[in-house]
C-alpha cells in the first residue's frame, strides 16, 4: 500500500471531492503574552470521526474554544463549508452548523431532560413572539413538532422514558449522553465532543465508540473528539491530530501517529541520555 | 478656593476611604457585596452619642466605644448571617447582607427613633492657617488619623502572619485551609479590621456631620462602595485611591454650584468605571473557564 | 406526570383558569359592592395588585433569568411619572377611560425604553456588578426625578415638591384586569421557547450560547418586558395615589419588591403573587405593629435565605389545572379501588 504523503490533509476516501467541513489554516490565539495556539493547520471531511490529542495543558479545549467561537482567533482563517467564520459569535457558529459537549458537563441543571433537548432545538422551531403569547395554532404546531422530535432524538439513545426527569439528578453516564442529544438537536454538521469518555469504564467507552459511530451513520455528519482514552482514538477515529505545547507535531491516520517519534517523545519523553 | 475644597475633599475622602477599605476587605475574601458595612458607620455614630450625649462620658471613651462596638457588630454579623452561607450561590449572601443592612436600619429607627440626634463635639482644638486657607482642626484630625490608620494597615497585611493569611485566604480558600490557616479566624479577623476602621470612620465622620440618624449609613455606605469599586473592589490601595477620588470629586461637583447633583455625580461615575474597566483602578482581570 | 392525575386537555384548561379568575374577580366584587370589603380593603387590594405586577415583573429578571437587579424601583417611577404628567396634561380633554389606557401604554413604552437603555450596558456585566450597577441607574433615575426641573427650567416633574393632583382613576377593577393580562403575558411567554431561552440563560449561560441562543437579545428581552411591566405597575400607582415623590422610588423600594420575589420563591409566579399579596397587606392589617413591621421584613429575609434559600416557594409552577385533574384522579381512583373491592 502506497504510503501516503503526509504533507497532505487526511480525509476519507469517501469526503474526498466534498467540501472539508473544517478548514483551518493557520489559527492561532494569543492570551496577553501567551501563545496557546499557534499555526494550526487542519481538515475535517464531511463525514469524517477525527481526534485532537495531545498531553494535558497542549491546547485542545483552546482549539475547541477556537471553532465554536468562544473565542476569536489572533491569526489565521476557518472556513466552515468554505465559508470564512470570521467574527461570527458563538450562537451565528451553532446555526451555520457546529455544535459541541463541554469537558466539565454544562447542562441546564433545574430544568428536564426533555427541555434541554427542546432548547437545542430552539432555532427549528418556528413561531414568533406574538403567535407564542398569544398562541395561535403556529404555536401548537410547532411545540408539538418540537416536542415529538426531541423524543425521537431521546429514543436513540434510549432516554426517552427519562424526559421528565430533571437532568441535574439523571446518572453521570445519562448526563453526557443528554449533553451530546442537544447537541444534536442543533441540527450541526460538525458536532464536537470534549473528552466524551472521561470518567467511563472500557464497556461504557465501547457502547460509546459504537454511539458515535451510529451518530455518524445516521446523521452524516462530522464529528471531532478531544480525548485522552487511547483506546477510543485508536478505535473510531479516521484522522488524528496531535498537539503539544499549542502546535501541530502531527497528523494522519491512527497508524501513521503511533509511530511517529515526535508524538512518542510528547507522551514519553525523549528516548536514551 | 480650590485648596479648600481639595481640602474638604480629602476630608470627606479619608472617611470615604476607610469605609472602603471594609468593603474591599470582605469582598477580597468571601466575595460578598457587604451591604450591611455602612450601617455598622450608623451603629457606631449612635454609640458615640449614647456614651458621650446620654451617659456623658468623656470623649476618649466614646470614641474606643465606637470602635470596639464596630468591631464586635462586624464580626458577629458574619458569625451569625455570612459563615452559615459560606457554600451558597452568591446571590443568597448578597440578598442576606440587604436583610441585615435593612435590619440595622430598622432596629435603630425603633429604639431610638427615626429622628436625627445632634451628636457633642468630639474633638476640638485649634485651626490651621496656611497663607489663605484655613484648616479646620477636625479636617487636620480626620486626614491624619485616616492616613496612620491606613499605613497601620497596609504593614498589617504585608508584614504580619495575619496578614498573609488574609491574602492567602483572598488567592485560594481551598489551599490555604490545606496550608494550615484557619479560615475561620481569617475571614473574621478581616471583618473585624474593616469593622474597626469603619468605627474610626464613623467616628470621624461625626466630628464633621454632628447629627445622628438610623438612614446615615446608607448613603454613605452607599458612596463609599462606589469608591471602593473605583479604586478596585478587593484591592486595599485601590479602596484608599478610590476613596480620596470621590471624596474629592464630591468636593468640586459642589464647588461648581451643583450640589444637588452630588448622588447622581457619584454613581454616573460607577457606571462608567463599571462600563470602562469593572475591576476598577487597580484590580485584576478573573477569566471564566470554557 | 404524576398517577392518579387525570390530564385535562387544553382548551378546556384555559376555560377552567379564565373561569376561576372570572369567580375571584366577582367575588370580590360582590363583596365590595355589598359593603362587605371597605373602601378602606379595596384600597388595600388596589395595592396588592400594583405590588403583584411588581413581583411577578422582577421575578421575570430575577427568578427566570438569573440575575439580581437592583433598580427596579426606577422603572416604576419612571413609568409613574409618565403617566402622572400624561393624565395631569389631557384631564378634560379626552374620555376618561381612553386616557387611562393610553397612560397605561406610555408608562409601558416609556419604562421599556429605559430599560432597554440601561439593560444594554447592564446586562454586560453578571452577578455582583449586574446588582451594583442597576443600583447606580436606579438612583440616578431618583436624582435626575428630583432635580430635573432646574435643567429644563421649567416645572415637569416639581422634583421634591410633589408632583400633585393626578386624576385617581385606578379602581380595583383597573388594577386587577391590568394583573391579569400581566401574568397571562408573563406565563405565555415563558411557556414558549422564548422562556426557555431565558431559562437556559439562567441555567448555564455558556451552553446556552452553544445552542444557538443569541443570550444577548433575550437577556435584553426580558429586562425590557420586566421594566415595561414596572412602568404599568407605576402608572397604577400614580392614578391610585394622585401624587407622586421622588423620595418614594429609591433603592429601599426596590428592595422591597425583591424581598417579595425572594420570599415567594425565585422562579414561582406564584409565590411571587403569594408573597406580594401576604405583604402588601400584612402592614395594613397588623398596623398595631407597623413599627416591627421593617425589622421582621428584614429578620425574615435573613432567615429564609440561610434556611430556605429557594424561598418559600421554590421554582414551583401552580397549575390550577392540574391540582383539579388530581382531585379527579384521586376521587375516580377510590370509586375504582371501591369497585374492585366489592367484586
Amino acid at each position: 500500500m502506497a504510503k501516503r504523503d503526509v504533507r497532505e490533509p487526511f480525509i476519507p476516501e469517501r469526503d474526498k471531492g466534498l467540501t472539508p467541513t473544517i478548514e483551518c489554516i493557520g489559527l492561532g490565539i494569543d492570551f496577553g503574552g501567551l501563545t496557546a495556539v499557534d499555526d494550526f493547520n487542519f481538515t475535517l471531511g464531511r463525514t469524517e470521526i477525527a481526534g485532537l490529542i495531545g498531553p494535558n495543558g497542549a491546547g485542545k479545549t483552546t482549539v475547541f474554544n477556537l471553532l465554536t467561537k468562544v473565542y476569536q482567533p489572533s491569526r489565521g482563517r476557518m472556513l466552515l463549508l468554505g465559508k470564512d467564520t470570521k467574527g461570527m459569535t458563538t450562537a451565528e457558529a451553532n446555526c451555520a452548523g457546529i455544535a459541541r459537549t463541554f469537558q466539565n458537563i454544562r447542562l441546564f441543571k433545574d430544568l428536564t431532560v426533555l427541555e434541554n433537548v427542546l432548547i437545542g432545538l430552539h432555532n427549528e422551531i418556528r413561531y414568533t413572539m406574538f403567535e407564542a403569547v398569544f398562541r395561535l395554532p403556529r404555536y401548537w404546531r410547532a411545540e408539538k413538532a418540537a416536542r415529538e422530535r426531541a423524543l425521537e432524538l431521546l429514543s436513540i439513545f434510549n432516554m426517552q422514558d427519562m424526559a421528565d426527569d430533571i437532568a441535574g439528578s439523571l446518572p453521570y453516564g445519562a448526563q453526557r449522553r443528554l449533553e451530546i442529544v442537544r447537541a444534536l438537536a442543533t441540527n450541526p454538521t460538525l458536532l464536537l465532543l470534549d473528552e466524551p469518555a472521561a470518567g467511563m469504564n472500557p464497556a461504557e467507552t465501547a457502547e460509546l465508540m459504537e454511539t458515535i459511530r451510529r451518530i455518524r451513520d445516521m446523521f452524516k455528519i462530522s464529528i471531532l473528539l478531544i480525548e485522552h482514552d487511547m483506546n477510543l482514538v485508536m478505535g473510531i477515529c479516521e484522522g488524528i491530530a496531535v498537539l503539544n505545547y499549542g502546535r501541530l507535531i502531527a497528523k494522519g491516520t491512527p497508524e501513521e501517529i503511533k509511530s511517529d517519534p515526535n508524538v512518542i517523545e510528547a507522551y514519553l519523553g525523549k528516548k536514551g541520555c | 478656593m480650590i485648596v479648600s475644597q481639595l481640602i474638604n475633599g480629602l476630608q470627606s475622602g479619608s472617611v470615604y476611604a476607610l469605609i472602603a477599605l471594609g468593603y474591599s476587605m470582605v469582598y477580597g475574601i468571601i466575595m460578598l457585596l457587604n451591604f450591611a458595612h455602612g450601617d455598622i458607620i450608623m451603629v457606631g455614630a449612635y454609640i458615640v452619642w449614647v456614651t458621650m450625649s446620654v451617659l456623658g462620658l468623656p470623649p476618649a471613651v466614646g470614641i474606643i466605644a465606637a470602635v470596639a462596638g464596630c468591631t464586635l457588630l462586624g464580626v458577629i454579623i458574619e458569625k451569625v448571617a455570612y459563615t452559615p452561607l459560606r457554600k451558597s450561590p452568591r446571590l443568597s449572601l448578597l440578598i442576606t447582607a440587604i436583610g441585615v443592612s435593612f435590619f440595622l436600619q430598622n432596629i435603630a429607627q425603633l429604639i431610638i427613633g427615626a429622628g436625627s440626634k445632634t451628636m457633642p463635639a468630639i474633638v476640638s482644638g485649634p485651626n490651621l492657617y496656611i497663607g489663605s486657607v484655613n484648616l479646620s482642626f477636625v479636617a487636620i484630625v480626620t486626614i491624619v488619623v485616616s492616613l496612620i490608620s491606613m499605613a497601620i494597615l497596609t504593614i498589617l497585611v504585608q508584614k504580619t502572619k495575619m496578614g498573609k493569611a488574609m491574602r492567602a485566604v483572598s488567592e485560594d480558600m481551598g489551599t490555604a485551609q490545606l496550608m494550615g490557616i484557619s479560615v475561620n479566624k481569617t475571614i473574621s479577623f478581616t471583618f473585624a479590621i474593616g469593622s474597626a476602621l469603619a468605627g474610626i470612620g464613623a467616628v470621624l465622620y461625626s466630628c464633621a456631620y454632628p447629627q445622628a440618624s438610623p438612614t446615615m449609613g446608607s448613603m454613605l455606605g452607599l458612596k463609599a462602595f462606589v469608591a471602593a469599586v473605583l479604586g478596585g473592589i478587593g484591592s486595599i490601595p485601590g479602596a484608599m485611591i478610590g476613596g480620596f477620588a470621590i471624596g474629592i470629586l464630591e468636593a468640586f461637583v459642589s464647588a461648581v454650584g451643583l450640589s444637588v447633583w452630588k448622588d447622581g455625580v457619584v454613581f454616573a461615575i460607577l457606571i462608567l468605571v463599571l462600563l470602562i474597566k469593572p475591576t476598577g483602578i487597580m484590580g485584576r482581570e478573573i477569566k471564566e473557564k470554557v | 406526570m404524576k398517577k392518579n392525575t387525570v390530564h385535562i386537555p387544553m382548551p378546556i384548561r384555559y376555560l377552567i383558569n379564565a373561569a376561576a379568575i372570572a369567580a375571584i374577580y366577582l367575588i370580590i366584587s360582590a363583596l365590595s359592592s355589598a359593603g362587605v370589603i371597605t373602601n378602606y380593603y379595596t384600597k388595600i387590594l388596589i395595592l396588592i395588585c400594583i405590588n403583584i405586577i411588581l413581583a411577578v415583573s422582577l421575578n421575570l429578571v430575577t427568578g427566570y433569568l438569573g440575575q439580581l437587579p437592583l433598580g427596579h424601583a426606577g422603572f416604576m417611577a419612571v413609568g409613574a411619572y409618565a403617566s402622572g404628567i400624561f393624565m395631569r396634561a389631557v384631564s378634560g380633554s379626552m374620555p376618561t377611560g381612553l386616557a387611562v389606557f393610553l397612560s397605561l401604554i406610555l408608562a409601558a413604552i416609556v419604562a421599556g425604553i429605559f430599560g432597554f437603555i440601561i439593560g444594554i450596558p447592564a446586562l454586560r456585566l453578571k452577578g455582583d456588578y449586574l446588582a451594583i450597577i442597576t443600583l447606580g441607574f436606579g438612583e440616578i433615575i431618583r436624582v435626575v426625578l428630583l432635580n430635573i426641573d432646574s435643567v429644563l427650567g421649567f416645572n415637569f416633574t416639581y422634583g421634591a415638591a410633589s408632583l400633585k393632583n393626578i386624576p385617581k382613576t385606578t379602581t380595583f377593577t383597573l388594577a386587577f384586569i391590568c394583573v391579569v393580562v400581566v401574568c397571562f403575558l408573563i406565563h405565555t411567554m415563558m411557556k414558549s421557547r422564548y422562556g426557555r431561552a431565558i431559562l437556559s440563560i439562567r441555567e448555564n449561560e455558556i451552553a446556552s450560547e452553544s445552542c444557538g441562543i443569541r443570550t444577548t437579545y433575550f437577556k435584553t428581552m426580558a429586562f425590557v418586558v420586566s421594566a415595561a411591566f414596572a412602568g404599568v405597575a407605576g402608572s397604577l400607582y400614580a392614578g391610585y395615589l394622585g401624587i407622586l415623590n421622588p423620595a418614594n422610588f429609591g433603592f429601599m423600594k426596590s428592595i422591597e419588591i425583591l424581598v417579595m420575589v425572594v420570599l415567594g420563591g425565585m422562579g414561582s409566579m406564584i409565590g411571587s403573587v403569594v408573597s406580594a399579596a401576604v405583604l402588601s397587606a400584612l402592614p395594613e392589617v397588623l398596623r398595631a405593629f407597623a413599627d416591627y413591621r421593617m425589622v421582621a421584613y428584614s429578620l425574615l429575609l435573613i432567615l429564609v435565605m440561610i434556611f430556605k434559600p429557594s424561598g418559600l416557594m421554590g421554582t414551583y409552577d401552580f397549575s390550577f389545572t392540574n391540582l383539579i385533574g388530581r382531585l379527579i384522579g384521586r376521587i375516580s381512583g377510590k370509586r375504582t379501588a371501591r369497585k374492585e373491592s366489592a367484586e
